[in-house]
């Protein structure tokens, strides 16, 4: 426990002068004013010494990614298992995002009268990113200012934000119309399986090629064939961590994944780590995975190259796929 | 507008740290409602309890439950004005009207009132102090109940903005201890305490306060972006977002101060009543005193005084004081024997030369040779003075005495007796006598030379002023001389007035000029000084001097008769009744400056010039607000109904009660309405002009900077600004927050419109001009 200085001074001060007035005038009315002041210094501390202890500090977020230009919201919470509560307490928190860090210190100056109760801190990024809220420090502080007690703090949260997905069009790029049967569909990339592993209602969104036209005929409904996957590996997404280039990556990155896991078509996504030229491979299949796997890609540096994530991915013993490398705005398909 | 700029200020930022903190909420937010009450509770206890306590410990009477009703009114009211930016403004301005005007309206009984108030202080205090005499201010209306409630109505009314500020503008417990304990402690000084409900109210306000300040929580800001709930505050390297008002802290402040109060109330109410002693026990408290003493006597102006002016001899200093403040202690202690109604001089100073500060004694010293003048009226008398208190630098001697002749009875320098011989009145000395000392070269070149000089300066102003006198002519010189005095001095009678509180002369003004010509009211000293060089002007040798005075009044209701024989202390005629030697104490109230005029045979003999006093001497002199409010009222709203006319001593009533009257504030009969009305006007013309000019000039200052420094960024937001305001004077520009290309669009069409209006046509490129405005708001 520290002592404010100045505060403890001031406030000696005013003692002093005002016993200083009561004695020279000799105003008995003004000593219950100096005992009032006085009489509050003890009653202060030891609340302020029992209760400090008593409050519990957690931080979350509203929402587990934002896109953009939405901000994300951390969320603050305390609690109290006291009876007493203290009136003021100071949060030290730094925020940043992982692409533009800072070292700006900020000081979250709050009421604790409440048994619990939460702050939203939205922050708002300059870009897309993993933007992260750090506590690093709690002061507590006593009814008078006098007295504060530090207490450090580990408190993290991060949230994505993610780029505004981009009309990429018909991706991956569909057979041509007139093309095939019910049962031998051919998918243009990957070995899907033509096994029906069932069938199902038609959902609006399904692909027309996998409408089962003559059960659907038969019964007057339509019914969806769910074929079975039979090979391990389809499509591999390369996205290259250009720092030039990184918000078109993520928004080209993100609009693929959705469109792909929305037609649940099967891809890994390949993430490289210019530093430890390695990779992490993530297997989406749905929003969850998804977010997962763009913080990852937000946390690996940046570099200058526009095709170090590819040539590692091909010069290496790797899983031999469909590669679609992404740079920027262009994606590109190759075997 | 703002809130465009403050996008700008936010995505500047944004640019710059690439990470911005948003607007903070907190999931159980206060109400600004129940903030406000519970401010408005607060203001309302400390003006209750301040101003109530005061009244109460002097007991005052008042309508208790109308001042509760009006302070709460006003308290709340107050409070209120944090609830948002448009109550505050709009607010404001009412209140501020209101005030004034209701202050005019009710002008006679506020000040009255206020009046009432001083007076019975100033008698408790006089009480306490044991002083002789006080100032008493002027009561206009008798009814003290009534307008010492409308005074205090008034002064609560004023607390409580003042209280707003320190309570809901900036919760500072010094501040709103600043505010309302000088008027408890006007009465605990003297050691009268008020009923511990006001103690106990005090000590729950400046505790609650003292929490809530201390606690960060308790600012409620109205301007600009402050309405938020977070304040944010932007420092180099940090930060910091504090939450304004929470309004568990007030309840958790108010049942914590509530129960310390009421406690130590309780428990130490007993020794607040111990009997304290009423002499100071060290020379602060004594000093004080002093200055406490002063001011019940002579008012705030004492403290501005260029000299002390504690009555007695000022050695000829003229015009650093704005009023006698006589002490009344006896100075001197005169034992002689009265031989007529004239009154008795003693004269101390004698001042020959005026310069514009005061008078000066000569550099040659013809006292031995004026000792020599063997000025005999048949009279022989014998006078004993002691000097108690008188400054003792100089012997009082009385006229036609011969300061050679002084014996001092004792050791003590400060008693002495002479015997003299002295005039039984003017008629002794009218007369034609031979002039031997007069053929002495030097003491002819004084009297024709320096006692007739005058100020090149001011002999214009002399002239005019005796351009209005007229003098009898009278054969004989000696007369002439006394009939142009007395013209002097009922010119003076006419046309000016005495007065101890006349104020002090500007220091770059002349005395007797400034006498002359603005003041127009005096006490001895300027009506002495002024007939001096109107005699001299007119080429009579005259000559200021200074003393006491023993008018008959004070032989008549002070003097003590002696034991000593008459004969022995006087053999002559006399013209009065008493026939003993009696023992005179002279305060310092008796002090006194006269005029001394050169009859040929006779020397310089004595002239009153001061003409006597018709104003009641110890008025107050200190108004409510001191300003002539009263020229507003006094012919319009007649107040005196209100009083009770059997009441008191000095109420002024005329007339009855006219309903429709109270609408008729402003009635411009009157030359002094008419100023008070300009004073007003030029007031409500000045002071926002000197806003706008300040605020101009510092925007000059500003550009002038950003344009030195090549601060690009700060020039475009300035001349943006600047533009969509104009847009929006003009009505082209509706959005309240527009982007820039609202601006741009709004800009066309005023472009647009201008082009068909005038002649003269603008060519802007908006497209360019705007596309640089974003390149560098965003850059």
């Amino acid at each position: 426990m520290k002592i404010n200085i100045f505060t403890f001074i001031i406030y000696i001060l005013a003692i002093a002068a005002l016993s200083a007035f009561a004695l020279i005038y000799e105003q008995p009315a003004i000593v219950l004013f100096i005992l009032m002041l006085l009489a509050l210094l003890p009653l202060s501390l030891s609340i302020f010494l029992y209760a400090n202890s008593k409050y519990d500090f957690t931080l979350s977020y509203k929402t587990p990614f934002v896109e953009e230009p939405n901000s994300p919201v951390f969320l603050l919470e305390y609690k109290n298992s006291s009876r007493f509560p203290l009136f003021s307490c100071d949060v030290y928190f730094t925020a940043d995002n992982r692409y533009y860090p800072n070292d700006i210190t900020h000081k979250l100056s709050i009421p604790l009268t409440q048994k619990k109760n939460s702050f939203s801190v939205p922050i708002e990024s300059f870009d897309i990113g993993l933007v992260s809220m750090h506590v690093t420090k709690i002061v507590f502080q006593d009814y008078l200012s006098l007295f504060r007690k530090e207490v450090d703090i580990t408190l993290d949260a991060s949230v994505p934000v993610l780029p505004k997905e981009r009309n990429i069009g018909d991706f991956p790029p569909a057979v041509p119309k007139d093309g095939p049967d019910e049962f031998t569909e051919s998918e243009n990339i990957g070995n899907i399986s033509s096994d029906v592993k069932e069938i199902r209602e038609y959902h609006p969104g399904d692909r027309l090629q996998r409408i089962h036209w003559k059960l659907s005929a038969k019964l007057d409904d339509l019914f969806v064939k769910e074929m079975a996957h039979t090979s391990s590996l389809a499509i591999i997404l390369i996205p290259e961590l250009n720092k030039n280039k990184i918000h078109d990556t993520a928004q080209s990155l993100l609009s693929c994944i959705k469109v792909m896991y929305e037609k649940k078509e099967r891809f890994e996504l390949c993430i490289y780590n210019n530093n430890a030229t390695d990779y992490s491979f993530f297997t989406v299949t749905n929003e969850e995975e998804m977010i997962e796997a763009m913080v990852n890609f937000y946390c690996q540096p940046l570099y200058d190259g526009e095709d170090n994530a590819l040539n590692t991915y091909l010069n290496s013993s790797g899983k031999i796929a469909t590669v679609i490398h992404i740079v920027g705005k262009k994606i590109l398909i190759g075997e | 507008m703002l809130s465009f700029l403050d996008k700008l200020i936010y995505k500047k930022e944004i640019s710059d740290n690439r990470i911005v903190v948003g607007e903070i909420s907190q999931e159980k937010r206060s109400s600004r409602f129940l903030l406000c009450f519970f401010k408005g509770l607060l203001i309302f206890i400390a003006t209750y309890c301040s101003i109530c306590g005061l009244l109460d410990a002097f007991e005052i009477p008042y309508a208790k439950v109308f001042l509760i009703a009006g302070f709460a009114i006003f308290s709340f009211f107050v409070a209120f004005l944090y609830y948002n930016k448009i109550l505050f403004y709009a607010g404001y301005i009412i209140l501020f009207i209101a005030f004034t005007v209701e202050l005019a309206r009710y002008y006679l009984p506020a000040n009255s009132g206020f009046q009432a108030a001083l007076n019975i202080i100033a008698n408790e205090y006089s009480d306490y102090f044991a002083l002789s005499t006080i100032r008493e201010g002027f009561e206009t209306i008798a009814n003290r109940y009534f307008t010492v409630t409308v005074a205090a109505l008034f002064l609560g009314a004023f607390t409580a903005i003042l209280l707003n500020v320190t309570i809901s503008g900036y919760m500072n417990a010094f501040e709103t201890a600043l505010v309302t304990f000088p008027y408890i402690e006007i009465a605990l000084f003297i050691h009268k305490i008020p009923s511990p409900l006001y103690l106990f109210g005090l000590l729950f306000v400046y505790t609650t306060v003292i929490f809530l300040q201390f606690s960060k929580h308790s600012r409620m800001q109205v301007k600009g972006k402050r309405t938020h709930e977070f304040i944010r505050l932007k420092r180099k390297k940090e930060d910091s977002y504090a939450y304004q008002a929470d309004t568990r802290i007030f309840l958790y402040s108010f049942a914590v101060s509530f129960a310390g109060a009421a406690l130590f109330i309780i428990v130490l109410n007993a020794p607040l009543n111990m009997p304290i002693s009423k002499i100071a026990g060290n020379p602060i408290h004594k000093q004080t005193q002093e200055f406490v003493k002063m001011y019940v006597q002579s008012g705030y102006t004492a403290f501005f005084d260029r000299y002390n002016t504690k009555g007695g001899l000022s050695g000829g200093r003229l015009g650093g004081v704005s009023q006698v403040r006589p002490d009344f202690e006896t100075d001197l202690e005169v034992t002689f024997v009265p031989i007529s109604y004239d009154t008795v001089y003693l004269k101390a100073f004698t001042g020959s030369n005026y310069l514009a500060s005061g008078w000066y004694g000569n550099t040659i010293d013809f006292t031995d040779l004026e000792n020599q003048r063997n000025n005999d009226f048949g009279n022989t008398a014998k006078i004993h003075i002691e000097n108690i208190d008188a400054d003792a630098r100089f012997n009082y001697l009385p006229y036609f005495s011969d300061s050679s002749k002084i014996e001092h009875p004792s050791s003590s320098k400060n008693i002495y007796e002479i015997t003299y011989k002295p005039a039984l009145s003017e008629n002794d000395y009218k007369g034609y006598k031979e002039d031997t000392l007069i053929e002495d070269e030097e003491y002819y070149e004084y009297v024709y030379g320096t006692c007739l000089e005058v100020p090149e300066a001011l002999k214009e102003t002399l002239d005019d002023t005796l351009s209005q006198i007229t003098v009898q002519r009278k054969e004989n010189e000696n007369e002439y001389r006394i009939s142009c005095a007395k013209g002097i001095y009922s010119y003076f009678a006419n046309n000016f007035v005495y007065t101890m509180s006349p104020g002090s002369t500007p220091l770059k003004r002349d005395f007797v000029e400034y006498f002359l010509n603005t003041q127009k009211r005096g006490f001895c000293a300027h009506f002495a000084s002024a007939t001096t060089l109107l005699l001299r002007e007119m080429g009579i040798p005259a000559r200021y001097c200074e003393g006491y005075c023993i008018p008959a009044s004070l032989v008549y209701e002070n003097a003590v008769l002696t034991e000593n024989d008459y004969n022995e202390w006087y053999q002559g005629e006399k013209a009065i009744e008493i026939e003993s030697v009696v023992k005179v104490p002279v305060n310092d109230s008796y002090a006194h400056a006269w005029v001394e005029i050169y009859l040929e045979g006779y020397g310089f003999v004595p002239f009153e010039a001061t003409i006597p006093s018709f104003e009641d001497e110890y008025s107050t002199g200190f108004n409510f607000l001191n300003i002539n409010w009263g020229a507003l009222t006094s012919n319009t709203l007649n107040i005196e109904n209100f009083a009770d006319n059997g009441g008191n001593n000095n109420a002024n009533s005329e007339g009855g009660f006219r309903l429709g009257a109270l609408l008729d504030v402003f009635d411009f009969n009157t030359a002094s309405v008419k100023a008070t009305l300009l004073r007003i006007l030029l007031i409500f013309i000045t002071v926002p002009s000197v806003y706008f000019l300040v605020r101009y000039i510092i925007i000059k200052i500003k550009l002038s900077i950003y344009k030195k420094n090549n601060d690009e960024y700060r020039l475009v937001i300035y001349e943006y600004s600047r533009l969509s305001a104009m847009l929006k004077r003009k009505k082209f520009l509706k959005k309240k927050n527009p982007l820039p290309k609202d601006v741009k669009e709004a800009y066309d069409l005023y472009i647009a419109y201008y082009n068909n209006t005038h002649k003269k046509q603008k060519e802007i490129d908006t497209e360019k001009l705007f596309e640089y405005y974003e390149r560098i708001m965003y850059s």
